[in-house]
Formats: structure tokens, sequence, C-alpha cells
């Protein structure tokens, strides 16, 4: 089996297990995941916004506790992004389930936006315990972007370069600061065309705060 | 064969009992009320209070979460005695932090609660849910009650919101554990906290 097939494997796998998940916790809603082909996207109607999302220190594989479960080994490396609408800081799952957007932390992410609305992102969340069994439950944790982040879609742009976004947190989950970082364009821009197999290129933009 | 016939009977109501907890969905939970344990080398006892009287479930148990050092089981399961404290000895030196706190309803129901603190990096108040234990000892993670933030109507449930509580005290609390420490060589640390307390009063 090649790299290619490898990756591509995972992906697919991640994105099943995101759904499943979804299906379960937001009352049978698709989430939206990082998509995998620009034949998929319609350029007069959609853009694709490409970023990161990086937690520091990393969750690693023992930080989420599975118990009954199947399949989920790649669970703590899932972030469902709360995208355009501001559900504040509620942990019910239902709040996102029009927005839900799961990606993987580490990894550049790449999700359509409608034209002209601009794209606004309000941070996420995470598992960090899972228990389908008898009396299971669910642990998550919201890193919440507190009036949001904001991109203006500019009228010819097929692609746009949103960056890196570091949360840093303690031990204890608790987010001590949100840092974006552009500095990876370049390098963002050459993993993007060699992903997609395009000349594409990325536009850099300016991000503002969603709200006043 | 009357004695015979009774037995069959006590038997059968049993396992009609055991046959609807297992397929009506029923979380079957055991409280721990048991007394300390003696101490192993590098660990610590937390302890802490939850007040049920005005919450929607009867306080029956609760977990700590082990955050550090990293482990496959973090959860932690805790004592209590069901007067409002809560204990778990022998953890490793670590950071810990109150996962949840629950019981049933109560009556025939057989719901039951989950209370889960808010974040502290918006709610600062519940900052001793979150213990970072760097050396063997005893460690407070305060006290907590639920209740009642908004009465529920006709058409509409109660809800609810929890808050650390000064009553009980720490030495009242203290107090508590003692009863449930006094065989082993936890209840020095006890005592001495005990004592400190009550010398700063």
């Amino acid at each position: 089996m090649t790299e290619g097939n490898n990756l591509m494997n995972q992906n697919l796998r991640n994105a099943v297990m995101g759904i499943f998940l979804a299906l379960m916790l937001g009352g049978c809603v698709m989430p939206r995941t990082s998509i995998d082909s620009l034949s998929a996207v319609d350029k007069s109607k959609e853009v694709v916004i490409v970023g990161r999302i990086e937690i520091d220190p990393k969750i690693q594989k023992e930080d989420v506790s599975l118990k009954n479960t199947i399949g989920a080994g790649d669970l703590y490396r899932q972030f469902v992004l709360r995208v355009n609408e501001d559900v504040g800081e509620t942990t019910n799952y239902m709040a996102d389930r029009e927005n839900m957007t799961v990606v993987q932390t580490e990894e550049d992410f790449y999700i359509t936006q409608k034209r002209p609305e601009p794209f606004k992102l309000y941070g996420g969340w995470f598992y960090t315990a899972f228990n389908g069994g008898n009396g299971g439950s669910i642990s998550t944790v919201l890193f919440h972007i507190v009036k949001g982040m904001k991109i203006e879609i500019p009228k010819g742009a097929d692609a746009i370069y949103l960056g890196t976004i570091r949360f840093t947190r303690d031990e204890f989950y608790n987010l001590k600061a949100i840092n974006l970082i552009q500095t990876d364009y370049e390098a963002a821009q050459k993993r993007f065309q060699k992903k997609f197999n395009t000349k594409m290129v990325l536009t850099k933009v300016r991000v503002t705060q969603a709200a006043n | 064969m009357l004695e015979n016939i009774r037995f069959a009977r006590v038997l059968k109501y049993f396992l009609v009992v055991i046959l609807t907890l297992s397929t009506s969905g029923c979380l079957l939970y055991w409280t721990k009320t048991g007394d300390a344990e003696e101490p192993v080398d590098n660990s610590i006892l937390a302890y802490g209070y939850f007040d049920d009287s005005e919450a929607p479930f009867n306080f029956r148990w609760g977990q700590l979460r082990q955050m550090l050092p990293r482990t496959d089981e973090p959860f932690h399961d805790v004592k209590l005695n069901k007067k409002g404290l809560f204990y778990l000895e022998n953890l490793p030196v670590g950071s810990y932090t109150i996962e949840s706190l629950g019981g049933p309803v109560g009556g025939l129901s057989s719901a039951y609660w989950r209370w889960h603190f808010p974040d502290t990096s918006t709610h600062p108040e519940f900052k001793l849910t979150e213990l970072r234990a760097g050396k063997p000892g005893i460690y407070f993670m305060g006290a907590y009650k639920v209740y009642e933030s908004k009465k529920g109507g006709l058409f509409s449930v109660s809800e609810y919101a929890s808050a650390p509580v000064s009553k009980p005290s720490e030495l009242e609390i203290l107090q508590q554990l003692h009863e449930k420490t006094q065989n082993t060589k936890w209840d020095r640390l006890v005592m001495a906290r005990i004592a400190e307390l009550k010398k700063s009063k």
C-alpha cells in the first residue's frame, strides 16, 4: 500500500468516524469535513478555506478516555469547528448541528464556504472521553473564540489562506491563549497544490474580529 | 416443602427485578462508602464536599479525573459518607479535576444526574475543582452545592446551577473525613490540618 493510499484511508476513516459520532449527537445532521477533491467544489458559489488547528500541548491518544467504542482510535485528533454562527459558551452539541465541521488537528483543513458570505470562526470543541456503554457519557472541551475571527471573501479568489490557529492550554484543558499564525503561507500553498494536483494560488486575506 | 415453595417465590421475584433492571436501560450503581485504606508511597488523599439538599438528585457517586501523570484509566470513583463528604486516597501525586458528581433522581424513577462543574477559565470561583498536587499529602477540592436557578412551570423544567459554598467549612469537612481515616496513617495529616485550621481561626 502506498503512502497516498494510507493517508486517504485514514482520512476516510476519520471522516466516517466523525459522521458516525455527529449522527449520534447532532440529530442526524451530516457534519462537514475537510474536502479531498476540488471537483466537489462549485467555484461559482463556493470558495475553499485553508487552515490548520493546533493544540499546545498536543492532545495525545491517552488523553482521550475511550470505553465501549469501536474504531474510535483517532478520536483524539478530531476537532469540531464552530463556523459562521456564534452559539456562545454552550457545550450542547445540538447547537452546532447546522455548522458542524469536523477537521483533524495538526494537519491542514480544506473546507468550503459559500460566496459571498464572510467566513467566521468561533473556535470549536474536542472529545476528552467517550463511553458508549450502559450509563455511558461523553466529555468534551470547548475552546471558544469570543467575538470570533472573520474573513471577507474577495471576488476572484478560489482558495483562501487562513493560517494556523494555535490554542494553548493547561493540563486541565483551560484555554490560556489563542494565536493566529500566518507565517507558513508558502508551505501551505505547496501542500495545497500537491494534495489537489493544482496550480491554484491561495489568496492572502486580512483576518478581523467577527463581532464588535 | 412449604419453605421450598417460599424460597422459589422469593427467587422468582428477585429474578423479575433483575430482568426488569437489565431490560429497562437502568443504570446499576454502587455507592462507595468505605473507610480509607493505609497510604501507599508517593500518594495523596483528595477530599471535598457536595451539598445535595437542593439538587435534583441524591449524591451517591462521583469521579475524579487524573490529568497528570497520563494514564489509560484516568477516572477514579470517589468514596463518600452520604452526608456530603467525598474523598479518595492513594491517588498518585499529580493533577486532578472533579469530573462529575451524581446520583439517582430517587423515587420510582431510574433516571440519574451526572453534574459537571463549569470551566474554571470562565468561572474562576471553581478553581479548587482543579488540583495540582506536587507532593504527597491531603488536598481540599472545595465544597459545592447545586440549587434550582430557575423554577420550572407547567410547560418547562426547572434549571439548576452550582456554586462553591463556605458552609460547611473545611474544618467541619475534615471532622467528617477524620471518621473515615482514623484507623490509618492518613489521620495524622488530617489531624494536623484540623489543628492548623483551628489555630488560624
